[in-house]
């Protein structure tokens, strides 16, 4: 059944067309005049009222035409709070004020959320969710708390296999400021180079040291 | 005030007449005109801010225009929209609902938008009854007084065309 309401509005009738109220000479009514003292009689003073404020509303020089807030907007205000609060919370903002605590249950409950007893509390934990989940994975990004780069670059540096290192103390692998010498190619260096090179090779290979 | 300067009494009389058998056919068309411009369209302005569906305010209408030659007219604003289900969606707005439960349906699944980026889903659930904005008894009651205002200017131009024919 559809919502219905019946809007009824008073017109002029046969007899006033056939008595000649409208038509007559002077000192006869406008037609709207006779309407409204119909309608007067049918309704209370209170749309009279109205009518007189919408008229001076009309009049931009009154002071009527200040509109003062209807008891529809008021309702209207009060029904869109629930709506209002729920985007809030969907856009993160008002939330949280920081990452700390954030992962822990009286973390998110606490963090300033007066309108719990309004909002469903499933759409509370969907977002409080995703956002703890990107606080979380931004604490493995560049300088987190649980930035692990540095730990793999060390080891990376650190460790690079036994054969590798009994290699280089050995002096079967030889870091060079020429490596060109390695190969046999025409070096292209000073004297003094070749002197140092030559001194550390001998030192690596004899005495298992770069220095 | 109108006053019918000519002297002639038949032609006063044809005039009257006329003017008579005109009169609710101009009532009909003019007071469609009023009632949308007056209450429709602040009415479909108001669901729009009350976060109604489009469907919703597509099926709020002016219909029943009646003019009787007794001195009244009247005409209903009815706002109708029926989910699949036959569920009364306008009726539900307007007056509101109790907490309640979504029946199972047989081969079909709930599904709907939760925190605003989460798809969920079920079968049948509980869930909270829906405020009672009453926006078109409202809109109504506040607009009546303007549209009868209106229709009273417009028979004054109306009578006045009339008698200058």
């Amino acid at each position: 059944m559809a919502v219905s309401e019946r809007v009824t509005l008073s017109i002029l009738s046969d007899s006033d067309f056939n008595r000649g109220g409208i038509f007559g000479g002077q000192g006869e009514a406008l037609p709207s005049s006779i309407i409204k003292k119909k309608r007067k009689a049918e309704s209370s003073r209170a749309a009279d009222s109205v009518l007189a404020a919408i008229n001076k509303a009309a009049d931009k020089k009154s002071s009527a035409a200040v509109v003062k807030v209807s008891e529809f907007t008021q309702l209207k205000n009060q029904v869109n709070a629930q709506e209002k609060i729920l985007s809030i919370f969907q856009k993160g903002q008002g939330l949280l004020q920081g990452a700390s605590g954030l992962t822990t249950a009286s973390g998110i409950a606490g963090a300033g959320l007066g309108a719990l007893r309004i909002i469903p509390g499933a759409a509370i934990a969907v977002t409080a969710a995703k956002i703890a989940y990107e606080k979380f994975v931004s604490q493995f990004g560049k300088a987190g708390t649980r930035d692990t780069r540095k730990k793999v670059l060390a080891e990376d540096v650190s460790d690079i296999g036994v054969e590798s290192e009994s290699d280089i103390t050995s002096g079967r692998k030889l870091f060079l400021s020429n490596p060109m010498r390695l190969q046999g190619l025409p070096r292209g260096t000073s004297n003094t180079a070749d002197l140092r090179d030559g001194t550390r090779i001998h030192k690596q290979r004899k005495e298992g040291s770069y220095l | 005030m109108i006053v019918l300067s000519v002297i002639d009494p038949s032609k006063q009389a044809f005039v009257v007449f006329k003017t008579q058998v005109q009169y609710p056919r101009f009532v009909r068309e003019e007071v469609k005109k009023i009632a949308e411009d007056v209450i429709l369209k602040p009415l479909h302005s108001r669901m729009k801010s009350f976060g109604y569906s489009q469907k919703i305010i597509d099926g709020t209408t002016i219909e029943n225009i009646i003019v009787n030659r007794t001195g009244s007219m009247s005409f209903d604003v009815v706002s109708d929209y029926d989910s699949e289900s036959g569920f009364d969606v306008a009726k539900a707005r307007e007056e509101g609902t109790d907490d309640h439960d979504l029946p199972k349906v047989p081969g079909r699944i709930y599904s709907w938008i939760s925190g605003g980026f989460v798809r969920a889903f079920s079968r049948g659930h509980r869930v909270k009854g829906i405020t009672a904005t009453n926006v078109v008894q409202k809109t109504v009651q506040e607009k009546t007084t303007e549209a009868q205002a209106r229709l009273n200017e417009a028979t004054d131009r109306f009578i006045a065309r009339s008698l200058k024919e």
